[in-house]
């Protein structure tokens, strides 16, 4: 009995084990590998993720239904959904997608408490107009109350929901060009505050030169300010620079070389201030 | 002797190979993520949804048309219309109903029970 044991030629079914193994590995992971039909969105590529997030967004801004936006990306398995749609909103903000895009993606991760950089620019934007405004029935407490009876309106308090911008118009008020050796050298920067000095976040600039043009927002620096943006120029051009819908082209702008105190030539840097009309 | 070790390595091979294609199909090294078009019929229903809400929202018909293209169904028109009779049947979201209608109208079909849902601009 002990000398059939001994004799039991286990190495062939070693081999056969290890041949064994290494083909259905290779035939499950190679040549035939799983397949996954009737899946949930967690199992979606990370470019169709992306783009499921994105819809979930888009659906939300027409169907304002906060919970069935998180039910659809709780689907997606990922924890904290709010983080999850602030990081999309500000990639697509850097990566200069459609302004549509990254409002409905910045206004869903906002609703979800979180707070993306793009929500600096895409919502909740309220430019102060130019007097504070209350309801008379709340600004004239002590008028003499008048016999007839009337239907005021019910006066609203401020609530932190998004409200679309009050477009006013602003003017240039401040243009300063440098021709300094220093880190701003080249740089067009651009300053949008109120009238209270306060700056404006989420105003598009429209800069525009012979070969081109590009469009980019304030508040995308906000360590800076959030009514600053700037652009660095080339040598040589003459730029045109407008607050889209809110200025008027602020012309000839030059980036020719000139030549710095310290003795360098440099391209020129600017500053504009854009403040409310009065 | 010979045919016991035949016999052995036969075994081996069996239970190796076995192992091997449970082991690899259930730890799978390659991407086995998917597209839209591996969704439950759930899931694709509701992604049809949102495509209708976003379609409302933006007015955008090649996008829309793109996204529906994703879930790689054979007649998108016809995929939108049962889908979008099966809503009203069961009394969905009456959102949702509209979205999708404007869909199947957009693709040219609207059938008797949508008319209720024919959003008033695609009205005749």
């Amino acid at each position: 009995m002990a000398t059939d044991k001994a004799s039991f030629p286990w190495w062939p079914i070693l081999a056969g084990l290890i041949i064994g193994l290494t083909g259905g590995l290779v035939y499950a992971w190679f040549i035939n590998p799983v397949e996954w039909v009737n899946i949930a969105p967690d199992r979606l590529g990370v470019d169709d993720q992306r783009e499921y997030i994105l819809l979930v967004a888009e659906a939300y801004m027409q169907e304002r239904d906060l919970e069935r936006a998180r039910s659809r990306l709780v689907a997606l398995g990922v924890h904290d959904i709010g983080d999850l749609v602030g990081v999309q909103a500000d990639s697509a903000l850097l990566r200069g997608d459609p302004p549509s895009e990254v409002r409905a993606l910045s206004t869903l991760a906002e609703a979800l408490g979180a707070n993306p950089l793009a929500a600096a620019v895409f919502s909740g934007t309220v430019i102060p107009t130019s007097e504070m405004t209350t309801s008379p029935a709340i600004a004239q407490p002590f008028e003499t109350p008048t016999p007839t009876i009337e239907i005021l309106e019910t006066p609203t308090s401020p609530t932190p929901t998004p409200t679309p911008p009050i477009i006013i118009a602003l003017e240039l008020v401040d243009r300063t060009r440098l021709c300094r050796e220093n880190e701003n050298e080249g740089l067009l920067q651009i300053q949008v505050t109120d009238r209270y000095g306060n700056g404006l976040p989420g105003i598009e600039i429209l800069v525009e030169w012979e070969e081109g043009q590009d469009r980019f927002y304030t508040g995308l620096k906000p360590a800076i300010d959030p009514g600053y943006a700037d652009f660095a120029m080339s040598a040589d051009q003459v730029y045109r620079v407008t607050l889209v819908g809110l200025s008027d082209p602020v012309e000839g702008i030059s980036s020719e070389i000139c030549q710095a105190p310290e003795g360098r030539d440099v391209i020129p840097s600017y500053e504009l201030v854009f403040s409310p009309l009065d | 002797m010979g045919r016991r070790i035949f016999i052995s390595l036969l075994i081996g091979l069996g239970i190796g190979a076995l192992l091997g294609l449970v082991i690899g199909w259930l730890a799978p090294v390659q991407d086995i993520s998917t597209g839209f078009d591996g969704l439950s019929p759930e899931y694709k229903a509701d992604y049809t949804v949102m495509v209708g809400a976003s379609y409302s929202n933006n007015g955008d018909w090649d996008l829309a048309q793109a996204r529906l293209g994703k879930l790689a169904e054979p007649d998108p028109a016809a995929y939108i219309v049962v889908l979008a009779e099966q809503y009203i049947a069961e009394a969905r979201n009456p959102n949702d109903i509209r979205n999708l209608v404007r869909l199947a109208a957009r693709f040219g079909y609207t059938t008797p029970p949508m008319q209720l849902f024919i959003p008033p601009t695609l009205a005749p």
